[in-house]
């Protein structure tokens, strides 16, 4: 064993990343249930790449086939709606996951140096993982994912100067058909994949280099321990995965993910029509609001909470650190109030 | 039929058994798995001079005392309660059937509490052998209550020969007896160390003994994982064919997946049996130090869920009766159909006739054991694309005996052309106001 151990090691040395992981501590403290959250989003992304695989394996893209082949998949594959269950929740969880990951962070005010590289990267991990439920929604293309793209991509038309032609790029013309479903399915299955992979590896590698940040108030009482990585946090880690996991195999299961009539592109949009939880809040927005007011809103807030760590950027809980918690705190009071108004005002 | 109907909308008058019964469930059973737990750690613990752990022992009959003589025995009662008012029939059937079996449950149960209370506040008073002594009566009662129990529940699935012999012993040794006694065992066993492990969780973490108990206790999940596997083959081996293909055909359309709800809860309950598995081997076993009760509070959840859709499983696939070949889900005697079927139905229905039309008579007393208006198992989600012609085409379907494709899961409608007409206009009414003035040729 041990002869083979060393021709392993001689052809790839993982020696020093075990050495790494040996000596790799993470601190535990009353706040420590954060730090699962990536991990969590992680185990998610995986289990969207496994079941995507295997969709992949049936699907097919096209003005013809994506729903007859989606519907193929639920009732003639094997356990096909149950690949199709697992893809659509883990879709949404990982997004939900990621946004406690993002919120936490933010609170434990881990995007300061040296961290703000992380926080950037994990944005835009964010910005991806919407993009994916985006171009994902539409392939099966029933009647929800049809209408609920088609007022998405007028969204985008209507940002000024650019908005028609990106519209225009992301439709493959003046209309929602064939070549968008084609376009959004390359972008969901070989581009975003790529980006994202690349994204997050260099995520990852950060969070190595600088660890977990332990918030000011814990840091300066000492009220944590710290224990090794590996073993003990990667079982704790894997003992998280398995509840996910669970709570991922019951909504799967007991609520299977459905499939609507195929889409009817000359038919009027259904009653009631929204789009994904995690985009309702800009959905009504764009309501109360004109697009062009609207435009402006999302791109200045947007900005404010991605530069965060340059007009929050000291390491003590100065005037500036309470500014950014309270700005935090009406985000995310924000973003959930106005979600739940979104959905109570539904036709 | 002889009883009046007890109606909850929203949750449904079914899940009032069902919530008080799972919970008991997940408690008597663990009431039986500490019942061995407490004797048998007690013994290791004298044999090999572990006062630490007789320590700990004490602390937890305290909890396991409160815990299920209090909350334990009064969902106990809450069963009753809530199955005389929901299921008067079967439940009148179930006394009348197994009388001299309540009796030897009722007897062991009395035995079991006060043992436990004995060996409770024995700890201080009483010498050590005497004290062990109790434990072990206390282990012998709690199993034997479930011996009795199994035989009665498990013949409302499976009352095999009894439909003809009438013979008590044919009735409560029925097929699926055995396998399904060894399984509750199995769960009793690893809920005592779910349990355990939550306790000892609760430890102060510098504490050896913390570590100790924590794999000691998990280590009483390990029989369930060696022998459930076999033994739920040999369940559904028992388990009729017809309740099978419920589960293995399912009934459900492309837009609800193409597995029936039962089949799928039953895959679910297998893959988080396995999942609890893998997390008491990473969490207590593996990393006893880092494990915290509130992790422990989640593996008391995933058992309890899988507890619940255990049950659950169990009580659909016996659908569509209460008692299998016997009687019907809402209280109608197998024998009885073909000679009331096309009658007047409040002939046979006495009471009711207290309720304001036929058509509200009809879903009370044949509908609403199972569904809900708008809740549960809602007839607003199932008959929502019918008006009232359609759905009063669909309950003469339900009269067509060999033709009927749902004959399986549900009951046959009693009741006459009128009647069905009646129970279709109410339900129109009630599930789409409004709708109704498309009424039925009369």
């Amino acid at each position: 064993m041990g002869n083979w151990l060393s021709k392993f090691e001689e052809r790839i040395p993982i020696g020093p990343l075990i050495e790494v992981a040996a000596h790799k501590e993470v601190p535990i403290h009353k706040h420590s249930l954060w730090y699962y959250m990536g991990g969590i989003s992680l185990f998610f992304f995986i289990v969207q790449g496994v079941t995507g695989v295997l969709l992949l394996f049936h699907y097919q893209p096209g003005l013809e086939t994506a729903h007859a082949s989606v519907l193929r998949i639920m009732t003639n594959v094997e356990f096909g709606w149950l690949m199709r269950s697992i893809h659509s929740w883990a879709a949404n969880l990982m997004v939900a996951t990621i946004f406690i990951h993002m919120f936490s962070a933010y609170f434990m005010k881990a995007y300061r140096a040296p961290r703000d590289f992380t926080w950037y990267s994990g944005l835009m991990l964010l910005g991806l993982t919407l993009t994916f439920g985006f171009t994902g929604y539409l392939l099966p293309w029933d009647d929800m994912a049809y209408f609920a793209t088609k007022i998405g991509v007028d969204i985008t038309a209507g940002m000024p100067v650019i908005g028609g032609e990106i519209a225009n790029i992301m439709r493959g013309g003046e209309q929602l058909g064939g070549l968008t479903i084609q376009r959004f399915f390359a972008l969901h299955v070989v581009v975003l994949p790529a980006v994202f992979v690349g994204l997050l590896g260099f995520h990852l590698l950060l969070v190595q280099i600088h660890g977990n940040t332990i918030p000011e108030n814990i840091e300066k009482k000492k009220a944590y321990r710290k224990i090794p990585f590996f073993p003990n946090f990667l079982y704790a880690d894997l003992f998280m995965w398995l509840i996910a996991f669970n709570v991922l195999a019951i909504l799967a299961a007991v609520y299977p993910w459905p499939l609507g009539p195929e889409a009817d592109t000359l038919a009027p949009a259904p009653v009631g029509i929204h789009p994904e939880w995690y985009y309702m809040a800009q959905f009504y927005v764009l309501k109360i609001m004109s697009e062009p007011v609207a435009m402006v809103f999302f791109a200045f807030s947007g900005l404010l909470w991605a530069l965060v760590p340059i007009w929050d950027p000291t390491t003590d809980q100065g005037r500036r650190g309470k500014v950014a918690t309270y700005v935090g705190i009406i985000s995310l009071f924000s973003f959930i109030a106005v979600t739940i108004i979104a959905y109570m005002t539904l036709e | 039929m002889n009883y009046p109907s007890w109606t909850i909308d929203g949750l449904g008058s079914g899940w009032v058994i069902g919530l008080i019964a799972i919970t008991h469930v997940f408690i008597s059973h663990f009431a039986v798995g500490a019942g061995l737990f407490l004797p048998v750690t007690e013994y290791f613990a004298r044999k090999h001079g572990r006062q630490d752990v007789l320590d700990f022992l004490r602390h937890h009959t305290r909890f396991f005392l409160i815990l299920t003589a209090v909350f334990g025995a009064s969902s106990g009662v809450g069963i009753w309660f809530s199955i005389s008012l929901v299921q008067p029939a079967a439940t009148a059937s179930l006394i009348r059937t197994f009388v001299f079996a309540w009796g030897i449950e009722w007897m062991v149960f009395l035995v079991e509490v006060v043992s436990l209370i004995f060996y409770y506040y024995g700890w201080e008073k009483m010498k050590p052998e005497l004290h062990q002594k109790i434990g072990w009566i206390y282990a012998i009662t709690a199993i034997g209550s479930l011996f009795v129990i199994n035989g009665i529940l498990t013949f409302m699935l499976t009352p095999g020969s009894w439909l003809e012999t009438r013979s008590f012993w044919d009735g409560f040794f029925n097929p699926t007896y055995a396998p399904s006694l060894i399984l509750r065992i199995l769960v009793c066993l690893a809920l005592a160390g779910l349990w355990g492990i939550f306790q000892a969780s609760r430890m102060d973490r510098e504490n050896p003994l913390r570590t100790w108990l924590l794999r000691y206790s998990s280590r009483w999940l390990i029989p369930s994982y060696l022998v459930a596997g076999f033994v739920m083959f040999w369940y559904i081996e028992m388990v009729p064919a017809e309740s099978l293909d419920a589960m293995t055909e399912g009934i459900s359309g492309a837009g609800a997946g193409n597995l029936s709800i039962l089949t799928r809860v039953a895959m679910l309950v297998g893959l988080m049996t396995v999942t609890i598995a893998l997390m008491v081997l990473f969490g207590p076993y593996l990393n006893p130090t880092d494990f915290s009760t509130s992790k422990a509070v989640w593996l008391l959840v995933a058992g309890f869920i899988v507890t619940g859709a255990a049950e659950w499983s169990r009580e659909v696939l016996r659908k569509p009766f209460a008692i299998r070949g016997f009687m019907y889900s809402n209280g109608l005697y197998y024998q009885d159909v073909e000679d009331k079927l096309k009658r007047p139905f409040l002939d046979h229905a006495p009471w009711a006739k207290l309720h304001p039309d036929v058509g509200t008579a009809m879903f009370k007393t044949q509908c609403s054991s199972c569904h809900t208006l708008h809740g549960y198992r809602a007839l607003s989600g199932f008959l929502k694309d019918r008006d009232e012609e359609s759905i009063y085409l669909f309950l003469t379907m339900l009269q067509q005996g060999e033709e009927n494709p749902y004959r399986f899961i549900m009951p046959p409608v009693l009741g006459t052309e009128d009647d069905l007409k009646a129970l279709a206009a109410y339900l129109a009414r009630e599930i789409e106001p409004g709708v109704s003035e498309t009424a039925v040729a009369p």
